[in-house]
């Protein structure tokens, strides 16, 4: 007799299943909150789940938020782009020379270091109070991880062998850079760029939330509807916000295993758990 | 300029290595590998065989004693590493590739070596491959093909089979004779095998901790046949060999920081 190993769902359906079950569980107690907790009076503070569903039928609440999600969406892809290229150069500048390591990473720790809140009255001087700066408050939280892991990858992508055979091959130092470190580090720049597309998304939000002459942003909106205690389109607003940053991250990890997973094989291109 | 017969392609003249931690690699160690002969060093886990072949690359700095390399072997080295350190974001012919690029040699002109070179070492259909697509037989027979893609003076083996099964070992060991026989470079050649050591050398230098203790000459000429290596005669060099070997090692552990291999 052949023993038969028990079935077991196909991945997706159970992930699927597990999603449904976590809204339907979430949902449930969101509505018990508002109708049974909160009551009536106090109802405005949780509305339930139906009513901000709602909102997203009302073209005159939809469109500017929209519109706002779009500016915001600019200014994030700004910041990352800007800090993309600034960490990059900034992490291999420090792979190429251990002085300029030691003079310029203690302020790569401090822009992720200290809080932006500290930091939002010079941006504002220095910058104005419109759209730049919030580019700039979406640079600085975003760049930390792009240098860090750039630096990271640079540092310890390629092995000692590899390096070797760039020495006995008397390759510049240009040739070391371009041929080995940088090509050995692009699986590791690829994390480093997941995690600053997803931060780049707050960075412009908090940006907004600060720097509001301008075009409004999403969360320059987040403002308005907290101030007008419209709780139901504040949520729809804050669950766009976090599908837009969903969007982003799911967006580079795939553009990661695509690139890491074909060139490089493993990490990024075959996830398995 | 072409090393007359009298000029090695390699010289070690009394080389000491002591590393920063004190450990003492090398202690005295004089030998010469000459164009167009295959001289490898066989010895024991640690006994310095990797350290002598790194300062022979020019890796390391000696701490005393002199290297010398001919000019020509000193333009033109060949090195192939334990693992056979591909880089992996490029193909096969890509990493063949790989040096005459860093020298500057026009596209068409290293594609053409770089296929040629493939096909020397039965690769001619894998060149579009990627290094993880590739078996570890395949993988260090692209790395050979790497090395000796600009036709060296001189190339340098560091325990190239050490980590392949036998039966790969044993057919690497077969193209690698070939290929030497054909181009006759000169070679040092790195192993802990004696028996790979008396098929593919002209000589074979005994190694004990951080010292040449013998050295047997080979005495059968190239090219090999594969069945060489189960004869009789053969049989009773790698014998001899071992026996010297064993001589050499029984110091081993004295001292416990002599020839550790870095």
């Amino acid at each position: 007799m052949t023993a038969r190993a028990p079935r077991r769902l196909p991945e997706w359906v159970a992930s699927v299943a597990s999603g449904v079950v976590a809204v339907v569980v979430l949902g449930g107690i969101w509505t018990y909150v508002s109708l049974v907790l909160l009551g009536p009076v106090r109802r405005f503070l949780l509305p339930p789940p139906w009513e901000v569903v709602a909102t997203l039928g009302r073209p005159s609440v939809m469109q500017p938020m929209l519109e706002a999600l779009g500016r915001t969406t600019m200014v994030s892809l700004a910041g990352l782009a800007i800090a993309v290229a600034l960490g990059a150069a900034w992490a291999i500048a420090m792979s190429q020379s251990r002085w300029v390591e030691r003079v310029i990473y203690p302020y790569a720790v401090i822009l992720q270091t200290v809080p932006i809140l500290a930091l939002t009255p010079l941006i504002g001087v220095w910058f104005g109070y419109g759209i730049p700066a919030r580019v700039v408050v979406a640079v600085i939280i975003a760049i930390f991880p792009v240098i860090s892991m750039t630096f990271f990858g640079l540092t310890s992508g390629p092995s000692p062998a590899a390096h070797d055979l760039f020495t006995l091959a008397r390759a510049t130092r240009w040739q070391r850079l371009t041929r080995l470190e940088l090509p050995a580090a692009v699986p590791s720049m690829f994390t480093g760029l997941r995690s600053a597309a997803g931060l780049s998304v707050i960075g412009a939000i908090v940006g907004d939330f600060f720097f509001q002459q301008g075009a409004v942003g999403i969360g320059g909106l987040l403002r308005v509807y907290t101030l007008r205690l419209d709780m139901a389109v504040l949520l729809t607003a804050v669950g766009l916000t976090a599908l837009f940053g969903v969007v982003v991250f799911t967006v580079f990890g795939v553009a990661e295993r695509l690139v890491v997973g074909h060139f490089y094989g493993a990490p990024g291109g075959g996830r398995r758990r | 300029m072409p090393a007359g017969p009298s000029t090695p392609a390699l010289a070690l003249r009394h080389v000491t290595k002591v590393f920063e931690d004190g450990t003492r690699a090398l202690e005295d160690v004089s030998f010469t590998v000459d164009p167009g002969e295959l001289v490898s060093l066989v010895g024991p886990s640690g006994c310095g065989k990797t350290t002598a072949l790194r300062i022979a690359a020019g890796l390391e700095t000696p701490t005393d004693g002199d290297v010398e390399r001919s000019a020509a072997a000193s333009a033109n080295l060949g090195f192939v590493f334990q693992d056979a350190t591909l880089l992996e974001w490029r193909t096969a012919r890509s990493n063949v590739e790989l040096l005459p690029e860093l020298r500057g040699v026009p596209a068409a002109e290293r594609r053409a070596r770089a296929e040629a070179a493939l096909a020397s070492v039965g690769l001619s259909d894998a060149g579009a491959k990627r290094p993880r697509q590739l078996s570890g037989g395949m993988r260090m027979r692209v790395s050979i093909a790497r090395a000796l893609v600009s036709e060296p003076e001189l190339a340098l083996f560091d325990e190239p089979f050490g980590a392949l099964d036998e039966l790969t070992r044993l057919s690497l060991q077969v193209l690698l004779q070939d290929l030497f026989a054909a181009a006759r470079f000169a070679a040092l050649f790195i192993t802990h095998s004696v028996a790979e050591a008396v098929y593919l050398s002209d000589r074979v230098l005994v190694m004990g901790p951080g010292r040449i203790a013998d050295e047997v000459v080979v005495p059968w000429a190239h090219p090999r046949a594969p069945e060489l290596r189960y004869t009789a005669e053969f049989a009773a060099l790698v014998g001899e060999v071992s026996g010297r070997l064993e001589s050499a090692g029984a110091s081993i552990g004295d001292d416990p920081r002599a020839g550790v291999t870095r």
